[in-house]
């Protein structure tokens, strides 16, 4: 299932969040969103998550517009952890599972993703008593179970501990395997370096750079790492 | 139809109810609330005596002043439903975590709207038992139509601003607009003409406004006084229109609703941010200039707020408000105070108080997050101190606007020089209200703790210190028959009240190490 975007625009009243953006993501592929802090990354993987309203663009999956119920194709891990401080962090998944209406034996699976990340035992912990990276992996785990075919990660690095970080990126890579689409927003540019199959540059809205990492040095023509071309093209 | 939002509402009931059997105190609390409501449950079904109910006491015109302030709420309603940023989720985790409840936007809103009801409603059951069965167990008494009446405009209005919002999102924002401030202007106009007609009765005003307003307010009708009226003398009307208002509310909200999932989480995100910030005590910047005398110890905790005063457009224009809103106030109850009966004498007590009263619940909001930011703990000076300074920072603008209401109050009431001792006694009282709730708020600072005892705690802690002191006014005053030395009691007994209840803010804050604040913090977003 591949993931399109066109010509998508998005203001905040006179500010000009995202200007025209477009690029595609192929089933299986990774794409890193990389770029400095109000380029639009994360307003971007809001509307193509439904979270946000585009004032003007198309978001397609397959070649179709999504408009209503996005959420059964598309899964967004946001920046920050929000959870329900009333509910345990295997509830979280429970509620995904059952909203995904999911198969029986979903809870083998849930089990699975918990123990990957060392929560097998916290499961009974409430939301509010979970720390920020217990609450960053349950929804990584929640969003992974629902196994949507396109998913967004809005800074997923943020928060996890090494071990966390390194289940993550070996998660991504199975996602990338099973066939989904998935684009990840990071400020980690060595980590979307050699985790990315391609990479989109955007800076003040705009798409500045989309590509390989061999595609972007040679089109700017240089044998420069991945960092140097991002500060070239950001650096105005 | 609800794919897994009844299993979500379900599982956070039933852990909150685990969370309070797991707290012994709470638990304690709730118990002693129980047996208490179940108690006067039982003298209601039993009673020993047949009262009949209390004749209405509601004069004309405070019944009128009331559906002036009713529609100057639904104005508000309307005006705040059509703003930018709108509570549609009760926080984030809702808003990022619903789409995955597997139900369509139809569906959605209407779980929004019944969660709201339901809510709403139960966030009202202390207080419906309280004052239905508790205080008045012998029949249906004004005072219980005048909770029922509360619970279901609070329901109504909460219910309206969903479908209010949608609505507008269909091009409709500057005709419901346009509505919603002619309603706004309909409650103002009924609140004046109503409080200048009671003025003109209570023969305050000079001779020759008194006879220009009469000649006018002739014509000004009381008909929604006369509703209200209506509705505490048990005509059924009101009810039925407030429940029927509820109902078409969650039907249109119902019907408006399509694919609006962006809109509502659009507007829910600019409403925590703009909550997140002024938590966090950020506000909107003006202009920022680096400030050099910067001074030791605790009393750094005052600079900040003065800082964020000045470079706060929104904190200047609210104290600007204030200050124009108590010198009307403090002109007209003046006015009543030259000539008082003794209607006119509750009136101008009263309404003071009951301003104060509200105040303590204020310290809720910045507490938590001043106390987890590292200048309060790197800041010298003992916890006390820095309570002590953290708030008079919070509350002199506002202790400020209050003093000049009542000292303008005082001076047209003809009181002299006790007018100068009445203003210093105001913002004394508005401190110590203050510094009474900040320790309220560090005893019960978890949302858990705003429900059933204790949200009635903090109900009663507003109110009975301010008895205490207006006790200790009366008593002064009956002792030494001057107006001046009760003053100077009741301000001298105001500050003593404050610094105690600081003292033991300070060794509650000490003991939980500021982690509880975190936290509350935390369940608030």
């Amino acid at each position: 299932m591949s993931l399109g975007v066109e010509h998508l625009t998005k203001r905040f009243g006179k500010k000009l969040a995202v200007s025209d953006l477009s690029f595609r993501v192929n089933a299986g592929e990774l794409v890193g969103f990389i770029g400095p802090n109000g380029a639009g990354k994360t307003t971007s993987l809001q509307c193509i998550a439904g979270f946000l309203r585009p004032d003007a663009g198309r978001i397609s999956i397959d070649g179709q517009v999504i408009e209503r119920e996005r959420g059964r194709f598309v899964s967004l891990i946001a920046e920050t952890p929000d959870v329900y401080p009333m509910l345990t962090l295997w509830e979280h998944l429970a509620f995904v599972a059952r909203g995904s209406r999911l198969a029986a034996g979903w809870e083998a699976d849930a089990e699975a993703l918990l123990r990957r990340f060392g929560l097998l035992d916290e499961r009974d912990t409430l939301g509010g008593a979970a720390s920020k990276g217990m609450r960053q992996k349950t929804l990584i785990a929640a969003t992974l179970l629902a196994r949507t075919r396109v998913v967004l990660l809005d800074e997923p690095m943020i928060g996890l501990d090494p071990q966390g970080q390194r289940e993550l990126k070996t998660l991504v890579e199975e996602l990338c395997e099973q066939g989904m689409a998935v684009v990840m927003s990071t400020h980690q540019i060595d980590t979307a370096q050699e985790m990315c199959d391609r990479v989109v540059i955007l800076n003040r809205g705009t798409v500045v750079a989309d590509g390989t990492f061999d595609e972007l040095q040679a089109q700017r023509a240089t044998a420069a790492s991945l960092e140097s071309i991002y500060f070239d093209l950001t650096a105005h | 139809m609800f794919g897994a939002l009844p299993y979500l509402e379900w599982r956070i009931a039933r852990n909150q109810f685990r969370a309070l059997l797991r707290s012994p105190w709470r638990l304690l609390a709730w118990v002693l609330y129980a047996a208490y409501l179940g108690g006067m449950i039982y003298l209601r079904a039993h009673p020993r005596s047949h009262a009949s109910p209390a004749p209405s006491m509601l004069s004309r015109e405070l019944a009128t002043t009331i559906a002036g302030v009713a529609l100057l709420m639904t104005g508000a309603t309307i005006l705040t439903s059509t703003g930018n940023g709108v509570r549609i989720f009760r926080s984030k985790a809702d808003a990022l975590l619903l789409p995955r409840a597997g139900v369509g936007g139809r569906d959605l809103v209407l779980w929004l709207q019944l969660r709201t009801i339901v809510g709403r409603a139960w966030y009202f059951v202390g207080f419906v038992l309280f004052y239905v069965v508790g205080i008045a167990p012998n029949g249906a008494s004004q005072l219980g139509w005048t909770t029922l009446l509360t619970v279901l405009v609070s329901l109504s209005t909460a219910t309206l601003g969903l479908p209010i919002y949608l609505a507008s999102i269909t091009g409709l924002r500057t005709a419901i607009r346009t509505f919603g401030g002619c309603t706004l202007a309909a409650g103002f106009v009924f609140a004046i003409a109503v409080g200048a007609q009671w003025l003109a009765h209570q023969h305050a005003l000079p001779a020759a406004v008194t006879a220009t307003a009469n000649a006018y307010l002739a014509h000004v009708t009381l008909a929604p006084g006369d509703v209200i009226r209506g509705a505490l003398g048990g005509s059924p009307a009101l009810y039925l229109a407030l429940v029927a208002v509820i109902i078409i509310a969650t039907l249109a909200a119902y019907a408006l609703a399509a694919d609006v999932y962006p809109e509502l989480t659009e507007a829910s995100f600019r409403l925590f941010d703009v909550v997140e910030r002024a938590r966090r005590g950020e506000a909107k910047v003006a202009r920022a200039t680096t400030s050099t005398r910067v001074p030791a110890g605790a009393a750094i905790l005052l600079w900040k707020s003065a800082l964020v005063f000045s470079r706060s457009p929104s904190a200047k224009i609210l104290f600007a408000v204030s200050v124009l809103v108590a010198l009307i106030l403090g002109t007209l109850l003046g006015f009543v105070l030259q000539d008082p009966d003794p209607q006119g004498l509750i009136v101008t007590a009263g309404m003071p108080l009951l301003l104060l009263a509200v105040v303590g619940f204020a310290s809720t909001f910045s507490l938590a997050a001043d106390v987890s930011k590292p200048y309060w703990w790197l800041t010298g000076g003992s916890l006390f101190e820095r309570l002590v300074y953290w708030t008079i920072g919070e509350t002199r603008y506002a202790a400020a606007a209050f003093g000049i209401g009542v000292l303008i109050e005082t001076i047209v009431g003809g009181l002299g020089i006790v007018a100068a001792l009445a203003t210093i006694s105001a913002c004394a009282l508005w401190w110590s209200t203050y510094a009474v709730g900040t320790l309220v708020f560090i005893v019960l600072p978890g949302q858990i703790d705003r429900r059933g005892p204790g949200m009635m705690l903090r109900f009663i802690t507003g109110w009975i210190p301010l008895l205490i002191l207006v006790g200790f006014y009366g008593a002064a005053f009956a002792l030494g028959h001057n107006v001046a030395i009760a003053f100077v009691v009741m301000t001298s007994a105001a500050i003593a009240m404050g610094l105690g209840a600081l003292a033991l803010a300070a060794e509650r804050l000490a003991y939980g190490g500021g982690a509880t604040f975190a936290r509350a913090a935390a369940e608030q977003s």
